[in-house]
């Protein structure tokens, strides 16, 4: 199991949009991915348990990452949640 | 007969049969299964979110055609909710874990996801969980055999009532055959206002609950400019709103033959005739009012839809839309104008006790820079599409003016590095709503390409009244001399840069006013398009120089109602004269 921290880079924080960009992103890979915030945790592949972190732009939030692709799904995570999210611009499609 | 008074969000008259929308809450009766009977709750379940899945993705076309992709982003999070493994997969867990039936399961699932919200009083999570119900009635609907989750539209005119409507039920209802609208709930910024305005059928909202327990059929009048409805109208008032809707829809054809015609005054002066609008499908009747372009457009509809922020791509698609559709008219963006009474907790801003003189307009945009970058972005490229301007709110002074030019220029660099489409040289301009730009207008006249006078706020933030304190209401006076100084300085300064100005506030959409402002020089009028018909008949019966010693008289007068009862006198010689004229041109014919 894998440990990191990520700085919600989001101007608006966790709110549907970028949990669902999260959401989507945690599902392409086969780990367990549990989000922790405020006391509260959420897992990664359910939007409205991201939303309900409330965790807001520039908060940290702790991650974890347990299974086979634990290390590839870590950096993406990080990547999308204090790079990408800064970017309202998506770069999916 | 009985009259209830709402909420005046869209203009006109009706008088047409009650088309209830009302829907049964499904019943839902728990019950515990035996363990055989669990692989078939499963089952059943899995097809009624299936079938809840097909019913969205249809609405989430319908919506994308009719209404602009803006619309169907409501929908899209229904989708992802009803896949949420907090709702559909926690009821499939309690199907199998508690032996609970499938509809059971459902409730009990969503109901926790709902206490989770409740605990963070956040206002954004209450607005959610709407969204979470709609999810869960569909498929409880499905579940329960209660047909077809989506509603139908009435066979003959109506007068559409129901306690609430969602987008997804307006998209469902289509327009047809809707005399008029009429909720329980809502506001003049609510989804159905804004529909009815650009539909063109009068609406009156936040009449408050129980009012869709009146019966179908019911002959019901509604008065879309008072914002009443009258339950059981006698016969006389049948009569009487019969005719105030015939003579809208004859004035309206009067009219519509100045469609075409140019708003130029009998001395030759030409002023542009614009209209405010807020979404794509408004530009349909803009066009048919014979807008010029657009002279606003609000772009907060836009992100209030999403309740999340539409990124980039998302806009991009609903400025190409508008651009498309006024194929190569000028259209004027004003960037996300949040703040004072407009507060979005999802964008980050906070209750204030002081909102319009907050964190709002551009103070808001420079200090949300990843979003205000996402939305310029989005302009530019739409700017390489046709002729398109950017406006800027709530200036105060140059720093802010340059500031948010400083971050164009960036957004452009990147743009070209990209090699993403895209017009650098789009214009500029500032709305000068607060005093202190006003006067500062020489200055800031000569850092852009035009002004826009937002006249709402200009007269609240000059006469230090706050327009939604109804104990100060009196202080709104457009005549004031301190408001028509500020307006004529700033014209005044605009032409000495050689820069145009316009005028895109409520005022410029009261034919009251219109030769007034053609008097102080303005060279652009942006109004709601039903009353752009109106407006330009007056341009075109108002000779410049008599606008322009209209203008200078009313300047000069000591006190707003001075000047009110000068403008009143003017107008009312002036009607005279139109009579006279008239009755001469009949005579000699």
């Amino acid at each position: 199991m894998l440990t990191a921290k990520a700085t919600v880079a989001d101007p608006v924080g966790f709110h549907l949009r970028a949990a669902g960009r999260i959401v989507k992103l945690a599902k392409t890979f086969t780990s367990d991915v549990t989000v922790r915030f405020n006391g509260r945790a959420a897992n990664a592949k359910s939007i409205m348990g991201l939303a309900s972190l409330a965790a807001d732009h520039g908060s940290v939030v702790d991650l974890e990452i347990d299974g086979p692709d634990e290390d590839e799904a870590s950096r993406a995570l990080v990547r999308l949640i204090e790079v990408e999210l800064a970017n309202n611009e998506t770069q999916e499609g | 007969m009985r009259v209830l008074s709402g909420i005046a969000a869209s203009p006109g008259y009706a008088v047409a049969p009650v088309h209830v929308i009302a829907r049964e809450a499904p019943e839902v009766v728990s019950r515990a299964i035996a363990p055989d009977e669990i692989e078939d709750e499963i089952g059943r379940l899995e097809a009624a979110v299936a079938k809840a899945r097909d019913q969205i993705r249809v609405l989430i076309e319908r919506l994308a055609r009719d209404l602009g992709p803006e619309e169907s982003a409501i929908m899209e999070s229904h989708l992802l909710i009803l896949e949420d493994e907090l709702t559909v997969g926690r009821a499939l867990e309690i199907v199998r874990g508690e032996k609970l039936n499938a509809e059971a399961a459902l409730k009990r699932a969503v109901g926790e996801v709902i206490r989770q919200f409740r605990d963070l009083e956040d206002s954004y999570f209450s607005e959610r969980i709407q969204d979470l119900h709609d999810v869960e009635d569909r498929v409880l609907r499905i579940l329960t055999g209660m047909e077809d989750a989506s509603i139908t539209g009435p066979d003959e005119p109506s007068v559409v009532v129901a306690d609430d409507l969602a987008p997804s039920d307006t998209a469902a209802l289509g327009s047809r055959n809707v005399a008029a609208f009429v909720l329980g709930t809502g506001s003049r910024t609510s989804h159905v206002a804004i529909l009815s305005r650009s539909l063109g059928v009068p609406a009156v909202l936040g009449l408050g609950e129980g009012i869709a327990r009146l019966g179908d059929g019911e002959m019901l009048a509604v008065d879309g400019e008072r914002g009443e409805v009258i339950l059981q109208p006698d016969a006389e008032t049948l009569d009487r709103f019969r005719g105030l809707a015939q003579r809208e829809s004859t004035v309206a054809e009067k009219l519509s033959h100045l469609r075409d015609l140019p708003a130029v005054t009998p001395d030759g002066h030409v002023v542009k005739m614009m209209t405010n609008i807020e979404l794509p499908v408004e530009v349909d009747k803009a066009l048919d009012c014979g807008a010029e372009g657009i002279g606003l457009l609000r772009t907060e509809y836009i992100y209030f839809q999403h309740r999340t922020l539409p990124d980039e791509r998302e806009q991009l698609a609903v400025y190409a839309d508008i651009m498309d559709r006024m194929a190569g008219r000028p259209v004027l963006f004003r960037t996300l104008d949040v703040g004072g009474d407009k507060v979005q907790r999802y964008l980050g801003a906070r209750k204030e006790s002081n909102p319009f003189l907050g964190w709002r307009g551009i103070r808001f945009l420079l200090a949300n820079r990843p979003l205000l970058k996402a939305q310029l972005r989005a302009i530019y490229r739409a700017a390489a599409l046709g002729p398109a301007r950017l406006m800027f709110p709530m200036i105060t002074g140059l720093a802010e003016l340059r500031a948010a030019r400083e971050i164009c220029r960036e957004c452009c660099a990147e743009l070209a590095n990209e090699g993403v489409a895209h017009d650098p040289d789009l214009e500029i301009g500032i709305m000068i709503e607060t005093p202190a730009a006003a006067v500062v207008a020489d200055r800031l006249a000569r850092e852009c390409d035009f002004f826009s006078i937002g006249t709402n706020d200009l007269i609240q933030y000059t006469l230090a009244m706050d327009r939604l304190n109804s104990r100060v209401s009196y202080l709104y006076k457009p005549l004031h001399p301190g408001v028509l100084r500020l307006m004529r300085s700033t014209v005044e300064a605009a032409h000495a840069a050689g820069i145009w100005a316009g005028i895109c506030g409520e005022m410029a959409s009261e034919t009251r006013y219109a030769e007034l402002l053609m008097g102080l020089g303005f060279d652009e009028l942006s109004l709601h398009a039903a009353q752009l018909p109106k407006v330009k008949q007056v341009v075109r019966w108002t000779p410049l120089t008599e606008a322009r010693s209209l203008a200078e008289d009313l300047c000069a007068c000591d006190t707003a109602a001075a000047a009110e009862r000068l403008l009143d006198s003017y107008l009312a010689a002036k009607k005279a004269r139109r009579f006279t004229k008239e009755q001469k041109e009949r005579a000699d014919d």
